[in-house]
């Protein structure tokens, strides 16, 4: 930072993270509102601790290794080269803490390492650790009121720290092989984030199973009524809010885009190629109206899927909202809600998934198709501002969405959930689920709460005046 | 310890880290890494005794249940 414009660009980039951090914040409070919303009166402390203790669970292990995985992950290994050195990530690194960018303590770093990282590394990291929180947010919603909380915590950790930071090493940075070789683009992260979540979140439902009760004798699922239908509707409009700070998160905001000695600056994607605030903001709301349109359509008004297609539009058109003309991600977001919802309900007819919160349709199944639409809709365009890498093709984005929801989503947690249950740690006994997971709560608040009343009689007695 | 940073009346420029105990990284990182290890597995423990032990005393609690209400038929009857 020795000069006067490279030391207001990096003050005011740590800035516009740590504002996108805080904003990103609202999108956990959503979910632990939205979920609670959902469950049942007898789950819903249980219910609320599962997501927010999610917070601590991830973030250590996001410390510990998350963050190095996105840098040393990038290229494959193996795909185009081995693992990557990234000092500044690792756990024990002196740039993971306070740091004025001077010289290294034990000289590992260099000079323009320690002068880079210093002021970017917590505001960045902080930012990928709340895209962490969001994927593992998805999975917990789906599995409510059934999934044992350390069960749930393992997968969140397996999805939110390892899984969903590979394929943003691989699909989601400026040098990942996936952008490089297939073309890959998803700039706010449809399928790298939602795609990838809802394809964890079904794996998981296939072993957790349905809640007892969810489906009649001859197949037909059940309604369970949500507790609270404001917490749920809140949540939501709390998540919008939230992805606000999302998208912004996504983008690098002010970066030198003309090569020699001009100098043009602007805000980029994360493949460092340039878009604009303004036209991801126009993008972002259509999306959020297509989705909000078509969903209040084919529920026929339900809330709850309305809100849910509102954001589903959002993230069906994320993929290239970066470069869509607003109309695009209208249309994008209108198709990828009314397939989300119809796929859900077939889903759960035919193969009898339970998804207590729709998230495998509105982030895996919208997430995905969002990112295949992207590949015909950009078709031809470069997915890099460096030369030579692919550009953007209908095949490279669909064998993304594959890595995506199948190999990096759906597989490793097929075989975690699998273990698990194995092990008898998966889901809560039978007895438990009926009496419900606040059971011994409300109980001892039964009790208390008697007690309290036989105290007040007393009180209240012709004998109260004398005490 | 002695402190990382003994003044400011310093040049920044020539300043890296400033958090204390600077060199033992390494060690904090495993203390804490160990602590989450501790948390994660006293977790898993502790929940599958607590499920075990309520969902016994729930099946206990119900059969008996069963029983009164049996009783109360047949002293009804």
């Amino acid at each position: 930072m020795t000069d006067e414009l490279s030391a207001l660009n990096i003050l005011f980039t740590e800035f516009y993270y740590w504002v996108t951090v805080v904003l990103m914040f609202l999108i956990h409070v959503g979910f632990c509102l939205y979920e609670v919303g959902v469950s049942r009166e007898k789950n819903k402390l249980n219910t609320l601790m599962k997501n927010s203790m999610l917070i601590p669970v991830i973030t250590f292990g996001f410390f510990f290794f998350g963050w190095w995985l996105y840098f040393a992950m990038q290229n494959g290994p193996g795909i185009t080269g081995g693992l990557k050195s990234a000092p500044w990530a690792e756990p024990w690194n002196e740039l993971m803490g306070p740091h004025l960018g001077g010289p290294s303590a034990d000289g590992k770093l260099t000079a323009e390492q320690t002068a880079t990282w210093a002021r970017l590394n917590g505001v960045f990291w902080a930012a990928f650790l709340l895209f962490s929180w969001t994927a593992g947010s998805i999975l917990s919603g789906a599995v409510i009121e059934r999934i044992r909380s350390g069960a749930f915590w393992l997968l969140a950790i397996l999805v939110g720290c390892v899984t969903w930071v590979i394929d943003a090493a691989w699909g989601w940075s400026d040098a990942g092989w996936m952008v490089q070789k297939l073309g890959y683009h998803d700039a706010y992260a449809s399928g790298v984030i939602h795609g990838l979540a809802g394809g964890s979140a079904l794996a998981i439902l296939i072993h957790l199973g349905p809640r007892l009760g969810r489906f009649r004798q001859d197949g037909t699922p059940r309604v369970f009524p949500a507790h609270n239908t404001w917490l749920i509707i809140i949540g939501m409009f709390l998540i919008y809010t939230g992805f606000w700070g999302f998208y912004a998160a996504c983008n690098v905001p002010i970066l030198d885009i003309l090569e020699g000695d001009q100098t043009l600056y602007s805000a980029t994607t994360i493949y460092l190629t340039p878009t604009t605030l303004s036209g991801i903001t126009i993008n972002f709301l259509m999306a959020l109206t297509g989705g909000l349109l078509v969903g209040y359509m084919v529920s026929q008004g339900d809330p709850f899927w309305t809100f849910q297609g509102g954001l589903g539009g959002i993230i069906t058109a994320s993929a290239g909202n970066d470069l869509y003309h607003p109309m695009q991600a209208f249309f994008v977001a209108i198709v990828g809600v009314w397939c989300g919802y119809k796929l859900h309900y077939w889903v759960e007819r035919r193969f009898k998934i339970d998804d207590a919160v729709g998230a495998v349709a509105i982030h895996g199944y919208c997430g995905t198709i969002g990112v295949i639409a992207c590949g015909f809709i950009l078709w031809g365009y470069p997915s890099s501002a460096v030369e030579g890498y692919q550009p953007i093709t209908p095949w490279g984005q669909l064998a993304g969405a594959i890595i995506m929801f199948v190999v990096l989503g759906f597989l490793p947690c097929y075989l975690a959930a699998g273990a698990l249950k194995r092990a008898g740690l998966l889901r809560i006994p039978r007895e438990v689920e009926l009496a419900g997971l606040d059971h011994e709560i409300r109980t001892v608040e039964k009790e208390q709460q008697r007690d309290l009343e036989k105290a007040e009689t007393v009180l209240a007695g012709p004998s109260a005046g004398e005490q | 310890m002695k402190p990382t940073i003994e003044t400011w009346q310093t040049n920044p420029l020539e300043v890296g880290p400033i958090y204390p105990a600077v060199g033992w990284e390494i060690p904090m990182v495993v203390a804490a890494f160990l602590f989450c290890l501790f948390f994660m597995t006293w977790k898993l423990i502790s929940e599958n005794r607590h499920y075990a032990q309520q969902a016994k005393q729930l099946t206990i609690g119900s059969s008996q249940q069963d029983f009164s209400s049996q009783q109360e038929e047949h002293n009804d009857g």
